[in-house]
């Protein structure tokens, strides 16, 4: 929660106030950018741009109690236009053939992965399967709002998330056949 | 807990995405240098009102002078024609210049004449309508110590009368419409100095030509840039030293083209308007106080004493700009004839197009500069229509509304020597 006084100072452009709102947000918006970006690198830059845009434009803010949530969109937002900037002929090929995930422990295995270790996965997807699974699963928006947002058809946006749930899942079944074998 | 079903493995999934944190490197200092002041998010009005007002100033150029040179504008002003013949003296460029155009307008009026049917030049109506004729015999019989020893004489009575003067015949038609389609030259023994016998039509059009006489321009500027930079209040960060090249370096090094209209507005003024592209590539390195170290020296459970040792950083900046905008002034001309020297002032609206996405790249692509520019300008006349001119000049930002990825603002100004070539028209 954004603390009233710190915001309309920060709306004054005071440079206090805003290293201030910048310390208190860098972690989550990190977080936020971590999921979108391919690396950490590319995570840092969208970070930097995210909190440009958001101080440039926080006048826009009616109050403070929408803050947060204006700033994770602005956050969304230059992560798409980064993807809009790099991606572009990333068009991985789909494999049609599902992969049996209906024993495993999964839940076991979510437990045994760090949080760290979950964004890496999401990382290691590619472009398109990152967007719409983010998008999608984690912001909540909708097959026709993502199709706009990223400029292709509903239904490129549904084939990504499926596909990218199906590599999300082969990518956690494999990390529970390795501990299997660790623990045999 | 054999497997999650479908829905609540995605649920938690989502979850520890939603929650994920991670603590970034610092980049503050970026941030804070890139974020717009206050008053630069609002500040653009004076930029915008110059710029516009200069733009529509160099439309209104751009059209005058296109009008002043188009064949309509010169039908018109020969169609107010009604004042008598007057002998005019001009220095030698202004001849030249005059005589040249006397001999193409001769001839277009030649061929105008041809395509209304109008009936062809002879030898009798050259006789007949040409009042100088007698003159032109006289001339052509006058051995040449008569004409030197007429010449003072001749030269009063040019200025006043235009008929009994020793003549110079220009080649082109004499036709039967009087005296307005014929043109009489006396070169005087003075080198530099002619007599036109100008007929009606072509002295008021020479006389709106020499009023609104254009020309196009084309000069390039070398020049050496500088900048006033002015640290940001509000970042807490502390700027100890900027290390920038020498007053006179290689660094420095920039170039302007330039190119536009000028027109003469009255004996000593001229205006000019055109385009410009500027380019530069200026590297300022400066040290700041970073966070350091703090050390705990002693202290009691009330009363803590510490020790800090902030350290130092430096960082690299490279001004590289390119600019493309219009620029327009005033020329007031001092003296001189052949070399003619003038002062200048205009102003300059410049827009940036390095639109780089690096992290650390300079980018003025949204940026945009007021700039004001002072100058002299030695001109020198080769021929009646072309010039070269030497022209030092100074340009100094008046507002530059840019956003820099570092913790100060910038005012550039340079200084340059340019190189430029002029046509009359």
């Amino acid at each position: 929660m954004v603390n009233n006084e710190l915001f309309e100072r920060c709306r004054k452009n005071e440079g206090q106030a805003q290293r201030a709102m910048y310390d208190q947000f860098k972690a989550t918006l990190m977080g936020l950018c971590r999921r979108y970006a391919r690396n950490k690198e590319d995570a840092q830059d969208m970070l930097q741009e995210s909190f440009i845009k958001i101080f440039s434009k926080m006048h826009q803010v009616e109050s403070a109690d929408k803050f947060e949530s204006w700033m994770k969109s602005v956050a969304v937002r230059t992560a798409i236009d980064h993807y809009h900037k790099l991606k572009r002929t990333d068009h991985h090929a789909f494999t049609t053939d599902e992969y049996d995930v209906a024993d495993l422990d999964y839940g076991g295995i979510l437990e045994s992965v760090s949080d760290e270790y979950l964004v890496g996965i999401i990382n290691d997807l590619p472009e398109g399967c990152r967007m719409v699974f983010n998008l999608f699963e984690v912001e909540g928006y909708s097959h026709t709002e993502i199709a706009e947002l990223l400029k292709v058809s509903e239904g490129t946006s549904r084939s990504q998330l499926h596909h990218a749930k199906y590599l999300l899942k082969q990518k956690l079944s494999r990390l529970g056949i390795k501990r299997y074998e660790k623990l045999a | 807990m054999k497997s999650l079903p479908e829905k609540d493995f995605w649920n938690a999934i989502r979850n520890r995405l939603e929650n994920y944190k991670e603590e970034p490197q610092d980049d503050w200092l970026k941030i804070a240098g890139a974020i717009p002041a206050a008053g630069e998010r609002q500040g653009n009005k004076p930029v915008n009102l110059a710029a516009d007002l200069l733009s529509v100033a160099s439309v209104v150029m751009l059209v005058w002078t296109l009008c002043a040179v188009t064949p309509a504008a010169r039908i018109w002003t020969l169609a107010n024609v009604s004042t008598p013949p007057v002998t005019e003296k001009v220095n030698g460029q202004e001849a030249d210049r005059l005589k040249e155009d006397n001999e193409r307008e001769l001839k277009e009026h030649k061929v105008e004449q041809n395509e209304k049917g109008l009936p062809p030049v002879t030898k009798e109506t050259e006789s007949k309508g040409n009042r100088f004729g007698d003159v032109l015999k006289k001339v052509e019989h006058n051995d040449a110590s008569q004409q030197q020893a007429s010449l003072p004489e001749l030269d009063n009575d040019a200025k006043t009368n235009g008929r009994d003067t020793r003549s110079a015949h220009i080649d082109g038609p004499e036709e039967s419409q009087d005296t307005t389609d014929s043109v009489q030259t006396v070169v005087a023994a003075k080198a530099d100095t002619v007599f036109f016998a100008v007929p009606p039509i072509l002295q008021q059009k020479s006389k709106t030509r020499r009023k609104f006489r254009p020309s196009v321009y084309a000069v390039i500027t070398p020049s050496f840039a500088y900048q006033k930079i002015v640290p940001r209040r509000d970042d807490n960060i502390n700027i100890q030293k900027l290390n920038s090249a020498g007053l006179v370096s290689a660094d420095r090094l920039g170039y302007s083209l330039e190119a536009g209209f000028q027109m003469q507005v009255s004996n000593h003024f001229e205006l000019y308007a055109g385009f410009l592209y500027y380019q530069q590539n200026l590297l300022v390195s400066y040290s700041y106080v970073t966070d350091g170290d703090v050390e705990t020296v002693n202290g009691t459970r009330e009363k803590w004493s510490f020790e800090l040792s902030p350290g130092e950083a430096t960082r690299t900046f490279r001004y590289a700009m390119k600019n493309g905008g219009a620029s327009a002034g005033v020329l007031y001309h001092i003296r001189g004839r052949k070399l003619m020297h003038k002062l200048g002032a205009g102003l300059q609206y410049q827009k940036g197009l390095v639109r780089s996405q690096g992290e650390y790249s300079y980018n003025n692509a949204s940026s945009s500069y007021l700039n004001y520019q002072l100058l002299y300008r030695m001109e020198y006349s080769l021929s009646g229509r072309t010039s070269i001119f030497l022209q030092p000049q100074f340009v100094h930002s008046l507002v530059a509304d840019e956003v820099l990825r570092e913790p100060f603002t910038v005012k550039p100004y340079r200084a340059g020597l340019g190189f430029g070539l002029l046509y009359h028209f």
